[in-house]
């Protein structure tokens, strides 16, 4: 049998609604990380969702860039800790985190994030630190996740 | 509700499910010295075995800059009427998108905005795609990468590239090469295969 190259190591759906959600005890056995969440806000429309790495809520030690289209404009800026967009309807997040327990490279992410009926926006974000990832937690600006909100995370390993 | 407190990590299981994967990793390298390129060779003999192949890497330049220009190259050719690209990135300021084809290279295209050495431990992410890689047909090559600290106002940038080798030849090695300098010390590059 080869050796799994991408395994499952999380997966939720919430049963009730979450202001955020947080992956802990993450083993520096793999070399990249993959997380994917599909998801609706509790209340309101839509948010930003946004990321805090080894609980590192310092919004100096990251930075981030995107660019976005709503399907008759575009636009690009800088946001610390974007991660996605979330809306009232379904919208999907798929990110990688690259070399995420390198101790020589500050952590970086792709994230490809949009639902259907607003905007489509890719993101690179930075935290600029060191360490390897133990723990992350993502969150909307405002209000939280809706239930049957699924999040799972997997592992790639090199 | 903070969610960690349930265990959702550990009740998962460290080491995840076993199955067994159709996405499996081929090659891996971390540069231990700079190097001008990182060749994938001999890859016509996974041409049985897997349909899709996907490099996913961190990368940054020796260039004494805030970036370089980050291109790959097929078969070690280097033919320029051979390559075609069109990109398309946020800088941070606003989208814009180029056509890479009258730029006068002969390498495909990634990025023009990869780290330099102008800042410490500031790597760029990138995922690239060749899908159907082993068809006779012109090989597509799409790439999405991004990083920070890049330009000059310190916005970095995030973009889409999808570039074109115009040759049915069967694909034997695939090269990632800094246009301007070497690529450092630390970068890594790995390659994975897609079964279909």
């Amino acid at each position: 049998m080869p050796t799994p190259t991408y395994t499952a190591l999380a997966n939720v759906t919430l049963g009730s609604s979450a202001s955020s959600v947080t992956f802990s005890s993450i083993p520096a056995t793999y070399r990249d990380l993959i997380f994917v969440f599909s998801g609706v806000v509790s209340a309101g429309g839509g948010e930003v969702v946004r990321i805090t790495f080894n609980g590192d809520g310092n919004s100096a030690n990251y930075s981030a860039v995107f660019a976005n289209g709503d399907g008759s404009t575009t636009s690009s800026g800088t946001n610390a800790r974007r991660f996605g967009l979330m809306y009232a309807s379904r919208s999907q997040t798929v990110a990688s985190f690259m070399d995420y327990s390198a101790t020589d490279k500050h952590k970086t992410y792709l994230s490809r994030t949009g639902g259907a009926s607003n905007a489509l926006e890719m993101i690179a974000g930075r935290w600029a630190n060191t360490a390897a990832i133990t723990s992350f937690q993502v969150f909307p600006d405002a209000n939280g996740f809706a239930s049957g909100s699924t999040l799972s995370l997997y592992g790639v390993i090199s | 509700m903070t969610l960690s407190a349930l265990g959702i990590f550990s009740a998962a299981g460290a080491g995840g499910a076993a199955f067994s994967s159709d996405y499996e990793l081929i090659s891996s390298t971390i540069l231990s010295s700079s190097t001008p390129s990182v060749t994938f060779s001999s890859l016509d003999t996974y041409s049985s075995t897997y349909k899709h192949l996907q490099f996913r890497f961190t990368a940054k330049s020796t260039r004494a800059s805030n970036s370089s220009d980050l291109f790959w190259q097929m078969n070690g050719d280097t033919t320029q009427a051979n390559y075609r690209a069109h990109f398309m990135y946020g800088n941070g300021t606003s989208v814009q998108s180029f056509d890479v084809g009258s730029a006068s290279i002969s390498y495909g295209f990634i990025s023009n905005s990869y780290p330099g050495n102008t800042f410490a431990n500031v790597f760029m992410s990138g995922v690239t795609d060749i899908l159907d890689a082993y068809a006779t047909k012109n090989k597509t090559v799409r790439t999405l990468r991004g990083a920070n600290l890049t330009w000059f106002d310190g916005s970095g940038d995030i973009g889409l590239a999808s570039g074109v080798y115009l040759s049915t030849s069967a694909l034997t090695s695939f090269t990632f090469k800094d246009r301007l300098a070497n690529i450092e010390a630390g970068s890594r590059f790995s390659l994975y295969g897609s079964k279909g």
